[in-house]
């Protein structure tokens, strides 16, 4: 098998579309994340079929980001989508289990939303 | 329906070595519901990268846990080899390799050491644990560090292993796994260790393939699939199978466990005989830019190591999906409709390790 890697950004408004015809075409969800960028955020939803890793990508804006849940698609999925949302504070809607802010006790809410002023140096 | 009783189980419980909850609804001893709460320990790691440059994350990714840290930091360094396409001396790869199959080696036996304490074989936990000192010795004198390596680094590793010490340790491994063999067949054909694992959390192939499970908890399950098979490191110069059970239940990811031991044995040995000469780094300059998934076979299963950078000296965005938070929902769809007493052997069916999915 080879490493192969492939990205593509899709608009937000045909995430679903495009999941459940991943789910179709038989990838499996190999994990999903979200990464604060200067002017908004994005989220990397990343299936695996046989060894190539194919991401599918959609940005979200910093303020009052939301995302519909794929865990009907990929009921595994509500691990990764409440992680968002507790680290990051993406809102996720129709999440197959929803711990409603309580996956990840942190003393600051949220603390991936904001990134340290001083880098250390 | 009968009356519903909710048990707390955790986050400190005999039979788990870290903290994880689960609400279990009962009704009689039977498990009708299981409600998974993490985030006891979770330490924020991924955040440091706010903080701390690109080589100083490599220490921070060999801490993530004390079972699986050297191939952390591997994933990690191969994950920032590829943004800034460095060419990893050979020599480096198979170093890598060896000490990948010999941590398998440790949590595997660590696995079964605590498996046994949890269905109350004594012995055989003793003799598990006894096995493993030798390998985390082996480590030791190899790199120094006994859990914590710290012998990767961006652009190889930190130390070399010369070929006598390294033949010398291919022969202990291998008088090991003599050792490791009585273990196993006592694991494999005692009466009292199959009727405790034998049809427990039973997943068919398309459960497992459907809740994303990954490592020995899919394997055993029937399906083929390991990271190693995509040849990084040394692994694309060795000769291999991923290692399947098909019956899909604790004893089968037991079973696997254990040939996939027997595995590690051969591969450090297909490894030792064709380590090339050379250096074991490279000088790496410049900052990375760019973004990669980096993909490695835990003792767990698949982590990914995922970097994005913008060539600067800190990443924007490091994350780790550990296999242990993969199998988590395995675990909860695993335990609606246990007895109330198998809940300890399934949770350590999945070998739950929280410092990892706690990162």
């Amino acid at each position: 098998m080879s490493d192969e890697q492939v990205l593509e950004e899709i608009p937000l408004p045909s995430l679903l579309d495009r999941v459940a015809r991943m789910r179709t075409e038989g990838w499996r969800l190999a994990q999903a994340s979200a990464t604060r960028l200067v002017a908004d955020q994005e989220v990397n939803y990343s299936f695996d079929r046989d060894g190539t890793l194919h991401t599918l990508r959609v940005r979200l804006p910093m303020t009052d980001p939301a995302l519909p849940s794929i865990s009907r698609f990929y009921w595994s999925a509500f691990l990764y989508e409440n992680e968002m949302h507790d680290l990051f504070g993406i809102t996720v809607t129709g999440m197959a289990v929803d711990y409603r802010g309580a996956f990840y006790t942190t003393m600051i809410p949220t603390p991936y939303v904001t990134r340290e002023p001083d880098h250390g140096d | 329906m009968g009356t519903r009783t909710v048990v707390p189980f955790g986050p400190q419980h005999p039979v788990l070595p870290e903290p994880i909850h689960l609400d279990l609804v009962l009704e009689d001893e039977k498990v009708v519901e299981a409600v998974p709460k993490i985030g006891f320990i979770h330490r924020g790691f991924e955040k440091l990268v706010e903080k701390m440059d690109f080589n100083e994350l490599v220490y921070v990714a060999d801490r993530i846990c004390g079972i699986c840290a050297f191939i952390h930091s591997m994933a990690y360094c191969q994950g920032i080899e590829t943004v800034m396409h460095v060419e990893v001396p050979a020599r480096a790869t198979y170093l890598r390799t060896v000490w990948s199959e010999l941590a398998r080696l440790s949590s595997h036996m660590l696995w079964m050491g605590l498996m046994a304490d949890a269905f109350g074989f004594e012995s055989l936990f003793m003799q598990s644990f006894r096995i493993r000192e030798k390998i985390v010795d082996m480590l030791e004198e190899m790199t120094g560090g006994r859990i914590i390596l710290g012998v990767c680094k961006v652009g190889g590793v930190r130390r070399d292993v010369d070929n006598d010490t390294l033949a010398a340790i291919v022969q202990r491994v291998n008088v090991l796994a003599a050792d490791m063999r009585r273990v196993s067949d006592v694991f494999l054909r005692d009466d009292s260790v199959r009727h405790r694992l034998g049809g427990v959390g039973v997943l068919t192939r398309e459960q497992a393939e459907d809740l994303g499970c990954v490592g020995p908890m899919m394997r055993a399950s029937g399906i083929a699939r390991d990271t190693r098979t995509l040849g990084y490191a040394a692994y694309g110069s060795l000769d291999f199978e991923p290692v399947v059970e098909t019956d899909g239940d604790s004893y089968a990811r037991c079973a696997v466990r254990i040939r996939e031991c027997v595995q590690s044995v051969d591969l450090i040995n297909q490894l030792a005989a064709k380590v090339p000469a050379g250096e074991v780094a490279v000088k790496v300059s410049g900052y990375p830019n760019g973004e990669h998934h980096s993909r490695c076979e835990q003792p767990r299963g698949e982590v990914i190591h995922y970097v994005k950078a913008d060539g600067t000296r800190y990443l924007q965005r490091y994350r780790v999906r550990t296999p242990t938070f993969a199998n988590v929902p395995a675990l909860v769809k695993m335990l609606q409709g246990c007895e109330l007493a198998d809940v300890p052997v399934l949770v350590l069916t999945i070998d739950p390790c929280i410092s990892c999915t706690e990162r």
